[in-house]
C-alpha cells in the first residue's frame, strides 16, 4: 500500500453521477486520481486490501453514496469504524437523500460530512470546489495504515 | 287475632309448618283444604307470583316452591319434594353455590349469578336473589330465580360484537400503518432514485452547453436551456411535494412558539430574494406567541412571505407589512402585501395543490406553496384564508390558538 497519496475514493453506483461528479472535478482542476467503486462490498474490499485490491492506494477521502447494491454506505461506514487505522480516514456521504433517518443514522455511524447531490451541475461544481479546499488541502489528515 | 291481620311472616311460618307435616304426612293434596282464608290469599298470590319463588332450609332441603318454578326446572310438584336444592344447581357451580349460601347466612340476603339445571339435565343461567328470615327460632332462606338466558345471550352478542369492532379496528389500524409506511418509503424513493435521471438531464444538458456551444446553433442552445431549466423546475417540484408529503405524515406536537423567532428564521432564509428584489418588509413587533410547531410554521410563514415578495406588477418593490391580532384565545397572523392581489372566486382555490393562476414565465411555482400553508396549519389545527382585492393586494392570514389554550 501507498502512503501519503492522493486517491479520492468514490462509492458510486450511478454511473450519470460518477461521469458528472468526475466532471466537476475537472472543471475545479483537481489533480487528485479518482478511484470508482459501484457497490458497498467493493468498498469494504478495496479498503481492507483483499483480492483483487491488494496493492490499493488508500484514499484520501471517501466520498460515499448511501443507497447501494450488495451492501449499503451505511453498512460500509459502520464496518470501516470498527477497524484498527482505517477507521481514521474521513468520509463524507455524497447522496440523494435529505430524510432525517438517512442523516442522523450517517452520523451517528461516525460520517464526518454530510451532503445532498444537488440537481445543478453548476451547484456541484461548487460543492466540488469546497470539498478540495476543506478536505484535501486545509484538512490536516490523521496516520492511516493497514490494519 | 284475625287471620286478616296476620302478618306475612306469621303466614308463612304456619305456611311452613303446615307444609312440612303434609310433606312429613306424605298427604300433599290435603293442603289446599286446610288452609285458612288468609293463608289462601297468600297461596294465591305466592303461586301467582310472575317470578319463580322457592322455600328452603338452610340444609339446602326444598319446603315449598311456587308453580313458576316448577314450570321452569320442569319438575311436578310431587317430585319436587325430593329434590334438594343442590341438584338444582348445575354440578360445575356447586361450590359457587356453597359460597352463595355462607354469605346469604352471614348477611341475610344475596343476589347471585349461577347456571341451574333443569330436570331433564339442561342448564339455563339465572339471578337468584335471596333472604333470610326467622321461622321458630330457625332461619329459613325465601328466594326468586330469573331465567337470565336472553339477557346472557345479549350479552354474548354484545361482547362478540365488541370484540369484532376491536378486531375490525385494529385491523385498520395496521393497514393504515402499512400504508403510511409505503407512503413514507415511496417518498423516499422519489426524493432519491427520480432525482438521479434529473441531475443526469440537467449535468449533462449544461455539458452540452459549456463544451460543444459552439457547434450548437441558437435553436440548439435554447433546447439544451430549455432541458436545463425544465430539470431545474422538476427538481423543485419534487422538494416542494416532500416537503408537503412530509407535513402529512409527521406527527406534530403543538407547543408554545414565539412568532416573533419564527420570522426572524424566515427572514434570515429569504434574505438573498428579499435584497434582490428590494423588498420593503414591516414587522408590527412584538408577535405573539402561539401554540404550534417551529418547523411547521417556518415552513409555513416562508410560503406567505416569499408570494408576498413575488406576486406583484413587473419593476414595482414589494412591500409587506406582518402584523398579528389576538382574538380571546386564538392569534390570527397577517402577511400584507400591496401586490397583483386574487380575484374573489379563486380565494378557496389558491390552497389546493398545483393550483395556479399564473403563467409560468412571469411568475414561475410550483402550486404547492399555500397547499402546505393550508396542511401545516391543519396539522397544528389551525385555518388559514385570505382577503384580496386585484390590483391592491392580498392579506392572507393563518390562525392558531394562543399560548397557554
Amino acid at each position: 500500500m501507498t502512503q501519503n497519496n492522493h486517491t479520492v475514493l468514490l462509492v458510486e453506483d450511478d454511473h450519470n453521477d460518477v461521469l458528472l461528479i468526475k466532471r466537476a472535478f475537472q472543471k475545479v482542476k483537481i489533480a487528485n486520481p479518482i478511484i470508482v467503486l459501484n457497490d458497498g462490498e467493493q468498498a469494504i474490499s478495496y479498503l481492507a486490501g483483499r483480492e483483487p485490491y491488494i496493492e490499493r492506494p488508500l484514499p484520501v477521502l471517501i466520498l460515499l453514496d448511501l443507497k447501494l447494491p450488495r451492501k449499503s454506505g451505511h453498512e460500509v461506514l459502520e464496518w470501516l469504524r470498527q477497524q484498527q487505522t482505517l477507521k481514521r480516514l474521513p468520509v463524507v456521504v455524497l447522496t440523494a437523500s435529505s430524510e432525517s433517518s438517512d442523516i442522523n443514522r450517517a452520523y451517528d455511524l461516525g460520517a464526518n460530512s454530510y451532503l445532498v447531490k444537488p440537481v445543478t451541475f453548476g451547484a456541484l461544481v461548487e460543492m466540488v470546489k469546497t470539498l478540495n479546499l476543506y478536505w484535501m488541502i486545509l484538512n490536516k489528515r490523521a496516520e492511516v495504515t493497514n490494519d | 287475632m284475625k287471620d286478616e291481620e296476620k302478618s306475612k311472616e306469621q303466614i308463612l311460618k304456619e305456611l311452613i309448618d303446615l307444609r312440612r307435616t303434609v310433606v312429613a304426612d306424605g298427604a300433599g293434596d290435603q293442603l289446599k283444604r286446610e288452609h285458612s282464608t288468609a293463608e289462601e290469599k297468600y297461596y294465591n298470590l305466592f303461586q301467582s307470583a310472575n317470578d319463580a319463588i322457592f322455600i328452603q332450609d338452610l340444609n339446602g332441603t326444598i319446603i315449598d316452591v311456587n308453580n313458576k318454578l316448577l314450570a321452569l326446572f320442569g319438575y311436578d310438584r310431587s317430585e319436587i319434594m325430593s329434590v334438594r336444592m343442590a341438584d338444582l344447581v348445575n354440578a360445575a357451580e356447586e361450590s359457587k353455590y356453597r359460597t352463595a349460601l355462607e354469605s346469604l347466612v352471614k348477611d341475610g340476603a344475596t343476589v347471585f349469578e349461577i347456571l341451574l339445571r333443569r330436570k331433564n339435565g339442561e342448564s339455563f343461567p339465572a339471578e337468584v336473589s335471596a333472604s333470610t328470615f326467622p321461622v321458630n327460632g330457625e332461619k329459613v332462606v325465601q328466594g326468586t330465580v330469573r331465567n337470565i338466558s336472553e339477557r346472557k345471550r345479549a350479552e354474548e352478542e354484545f361482547r362478540k360484537y365488541r370484540k369484532h369492532l376491536e378486531a375490525f379496528v385494529a385491523q385498520r389500524t395496521d393497514q393504515l400503518e402499512a400504508a403510511n409506511k409505503e407512503l413514507e418509503s415511496f417518498a423516499y424513493s422519489v426524493s432519491h432514485d427520480l432525482r438521479a435521471p434529473l441531475r443526469a438531464m440537467e449535468g449533462f444538458a449544461s455539458a452540452l452547453l459549456e463544451d460543444y456551444a459552439e457547434k450548437l446553433d441558437e435553436t440548439g442552445r435554447d433546447y439544451a436551456n430549455r432541458v436545463v431549466s425544465a430539470a431545474q423546475h422538476m427538481d423543485i417540484l419534487i422538494q416542494d411535494l416532500l416537503a408537503y408529503s412530509r407535513l402529512s405524515r409527521s406527527a406534530l406536537k403543538p407547543n408554545a412558539v414565539s412568532l416573533d423567532s419564527v420570522l426572524g428564521e424566515v427572514m434570515h432564509q429569504l434574505s438573498s430574494d428579499i435584497q434582490k428584489r428590494d423588498a420593503q418588509i414591516r414587522v408590527e413587533r412584538p408577535l405573539p406567541e402561539v401554540m404550534g410547531d417551529h418547523a411547521t410554521l417556518v415552513q409555513v410563514l416562508s410560503n406567505l412571505l416569499s408570494n408576498a415578495i413575488k406576486f406583484v406588477e413587473p419593476g414595482v418593490k414589494p412591500k409587506v407589512n406582518i402584523r398579528a391580532e389576538t382574538l380571546s384565545n386564538k392569534v390570527r397572523l397577517w402577511v400584507e402585501d400591496a401586490g397583483i392581489g386574487i380575484p374573489p372566486e379563486y380565494h378557496a382555490r389558491i390552497f389546493r395543490i398545483f393550483e395556479r393562476l399564473q403563467g409560468m414565465e412571469s411568475y414561475p411555482g410550483t402550486g404547492v406553496g399555500l397547499a402546505i400553508v393550508k396542511k401545516g396549519l391543519e396539522r397544528m389545527g389551525g385555518i388559514a384564508g385570505v382577503d384580496s382585492v386585484p390590483g391592491k393586494g392580498s392579506k392572507f392570514w393563518v390562525e392558531l390558538r394562543a399560548k397557554g389554550f
